[in-house]
């Protein structure tokens, strides 16, 4: 089979394609847009081809002969302009008569920023940014597109490994003291190898699968804590601490409720939070404003002029505290999701050999990591260091 | 302790300007405690800043207080004793203000008590975690900028008013456990034997001049050993009487460093020749007195929940106490009739 990556030189095409050059009876071949980009899958063996699926013609011409297309390819721009373009790269591959198979990667984004599988569900999943809702045109486009033919919509969870945006991300926030994991990471995940995306993407290639739209994360769904840890662990790291479970939940019941509200009120909450951290009650350093309060505490009840001097010591203490170095009052920002809902598709024995302890996971991100902290690796061998 | 993992029960002991400015403020925006009682003499006083603290009650002895996991021990060092030995005995953990104790054996004896009730004691030596404080004791432990061969330390105003009634307890030696000396002086000796990591001391001259048994200014000079066995000259000088330069000056085999006493007053480097070279930012520590205040407070709670030893545990002030009782031993003192 004959298999077209389009977007093969980005950050999950790149790796998928590096996979299926691997697996026998795949014939993959790298769409890239330009020069540069395949430039960087020219150390892969497979054919490369440059061009852009966003124009028909073009599309017809490096697709021409290929009979299925994982699309990994992403316009990027205004979520307009993104979504103009990217429903034109699904159509043109459509529109391929060979083209049997096409794959869409969706996102767990389409659910929401926090999962509430009670609200956002397989059937009706309620995005709350924009991407997830671009990721959800999208598909609905896929599926007018690609009828008739077989199409596999794949909602991706949180994708980490070498190069993956998840894992440079959880290697930053282990080395952050201030962060903690939200229900000291007891929550699912969501999350996936690159490597068993690419092995569930070949099993789904090479097996009879119908058309439909399936989550795919690691098998078995690992928590947060099980993620950092695997990569703390593989790099030498220290462990991310737990977030306390009171806090963990008013942090999690204001991410719930903030997805619930029209984004009108959530922009009023925003707009009052911002007016409130301001520092009003400096004012009262201004010598006018000062010489007013003074003069009007004058003439109040001591017990009121009692309530307004321990007030202000509470609001310029609150301030303060909140001003200090590497302390963020407020939780850090993470997930705290459910499990994503609906079908999975699965593939039961990649998971294991890529997650255990001494897997070839661990140590490929190893590596990638020692390339990224390592500048001489980075900067480029000199003749004495391969001496 | 309150066994559960929610915050600890804190009482406080006096219901002065220390607890209504800074010590109510920072534990109202403390998850990990809550306020259960305030216990002063004054008991109308007491019952004015419960208000602040909403919950909290008001009591005019520590006899009737209910149990608590921490106190802050707030009022004048020479009232301390009995107030100190009830909360040893109801087991109650306590940060006390400073000055910690008048002299060393007394120093020595309640921490020796503490540990005998299991209980955790700290001193408030806010200014531990002062910022400038932090990144000067990590530079010259560092030793990048070489050895400490000479140390100055001054703070010192003239005072031209209290503002406070008659029985201030500052004016009162008994209850003060001395004059500026013991009040500035406890936090300023303790500010630069935490940066020099002072083990001992020797040669110690002083001067004072004093009015009713109260010291108004102390001058010192001695020799600071520290645990690289370098011998360290040290020059103190604290005043209600002068307006002095304050600050720390610490001058270094290579360089000197030059910190003022508020939080944020800035670590500045200075070439052999005086000239200012730059300012050094520590990472972490307080810029502004209620974050110092706050971080103490923190970190005494990890210590009263761990058992660790927290930055302001009492066995770390020692010799500070040491220092000053010292100086007001072996002063030469020139008595003033009036101010």
């Amino acid at each position: 089979m004959k298999l077209a990556v389009t977007g093969a030189n980005g950050r999950i095409g790149s790796a998928l394609l590096a996979r299926f050059v691997r697996i026998g009876g795949l014939e993959p071949v790298a769409i890239c847009r330009n020069a540069m980009g395949a430039a960087l899958v020219d150390g892969v063996a497979c054919e490369v081809r440059i061009g852009s699926v966003e124009e028909r013609e073009s599309a017809q011409r490096l697709l021409g002969d290929c009979d299925a297309v994982v699309n990994c390819a992403w316009a990027v721009g205004l979520p307009g302009e993104s979504l103009r373009r990217n429903k034109a790269i699904v159509r043109n591959i459509c529109s391929v008569s060979r083209v049997t198979t096409t794959v869409f990667l969706g996102s767990v984004a389409i659910y929401g920023a926090c999962i509430d599988a009670t609200r956002s569900t397989f059937s009706r999943p309620r995005p709350d940014s924009s991407y997830g809702r671009v990721k959800q045109l999208l598909e609905r486009g896929t599926i007018e597109a690609a009828a008739g033919k077989r199409w596999v919509i794949l909602r991706l969870g949180h994708v980490y490994g070498p190069h993956q945006w998840l894992s440079r991300e959880i290697v930053d926030l282990v080395q952050d003291p201030t962060f903690q994991l939200p229900f000291n990471g007891a929550r699912p995940s969501n999350a996936l190898h690159v490597d068993y995306l690419a092995a569930v993407v070949a099993t789904l290639l090479s097996g009879n699968h119908p058309s439909g739209a399936y989550n795919v994360t690691d098998n078995p769904q690992r928590t947060w804590r099980e993620l950092f840890d695997w990569h703390s662990q593989a790099l030498g790291l220290s462990c991310a601490r737990g977030m306390p479970s009171d806090v963990s939940a008013a942090w999690r019941a204001g991410l719930i409720g903030s997805g619930r509200r029209p984004i009108l009120v959530n922009v009023g909450i925003d707009v009052a939070r911002w007016l409130g951290a301001h520092a009003f009650d400096s004012l009262s350093t201004r010598e006018a404003v000062r010489e007013l309060a003074l003069s009007m505490l004058m003439r109040a009840p001591r017990s009121l002029a009692d309530w307004v001097k321990s007030a202000h010591s509470m609001r310029v203490a609150r301030r303060h505290i909140r001003a200090l170095a590497g302390r963020v009052a407020e939780a850090r920002p993470w997930h705290g999701s459910d499990a994503m809902p609906g079908p999975y598709l699965t593939k039961t024995t990649e998971g294991d050999a890529i997650f255990g302890d001494a897997s070839e996971g661990q140590r490929r991100l190893r590596e990638w990591y020692a390339a990224t902290s390592d500048p001489r690796l980075t900067i480029g061998r000199t003749d004495s260091d391969t001496r | 302790m309150s066994g559960s993992r929610g915050p600890l029960r804190v009482g406080i002991l006096g219901a002065g300007s220390v607890v209504e400015l800074y010590h109510l403020p920072v534990l109202r925006n403390l998850d990990g405690a809550s306020i259960v009682w305030l216990c002063d003499k004054d008991e109308a006083r007491a019952r004015r800043l419960r208000g602040m603290y909403r919950g909290a009650r008001a009591y005019a002895r520590i006899e009737d207080c209910p149990a608590v996991d921490v106190t802050l021990v707030a009022i004048p060092v020479g009232y301390r004793r009995e107030p100190l030995r009830h909360i040893f005995r109801s087991r109650w953990h306590a940060l006390c203000e400073k000055p910690f104790a008048v002299t060393l054996a007394e120093h020595d004896a309640i921490v020796a008590e503490a540990a005998e009730s299991g209980i955790q004691i700290g001193v408030g030596l806010m200014r531990r975690y002062y910022g400038n404080t932090i990144a000067a004791r990590r530079l010259i432990a560092s030793g990048v900028f070489g050895a400490v061969e000479e140390v100055w330390a001054a703070e010192g105003t003239r005072m031209l008013a209290t503002g406070r009634e008659e029985g201030w307890y500052q004016s009162d030696r008994h209850a003060a456990g001395g004059g500026v000396l013991m009040e500035t002086g406890s936090h300023l000796v303790d500010q630069a034997f935490r940066i020099l990591d002072v083990s001992g001391f020797t040669s110690l001259r002083c001067q004072q001049t004093v009015f009713k048994d109260i010291d108004l200014e102390t001058r010192a000079t001695s020799e600071l050993e520290t645990p690289n066995a370098r011998r360290i000259k040290f020059t103190l000088a604290v005043s209600r009487l002068n307006d002095l330069s304050g600050g720390l000056r610490i001058k270094l085999s290579n360089a000197t460093l030059k910190l003022g006493l508020i939080p944020d007053a800035p670590l500045v480097v200075h070439g052999a020749d005086g000239i200012p070279l730059g300012r050094i930012e520590g990472d972490d520590g307080a810029s502004q007195v209620y974050q110092a205040f706050y971080l103490e407070w923190e970190d005494f709670l990890a210590q009263c929940t761990t058992g660790r030893a927290s930055a302001i545990s009492a066995e770390t002030a020692r010799q500070g106490t040491a220092f000053i009782e010292a100086c007001y031993g072996s002063a030469v003192t020139s008595s003033r009739r009036s101010m």
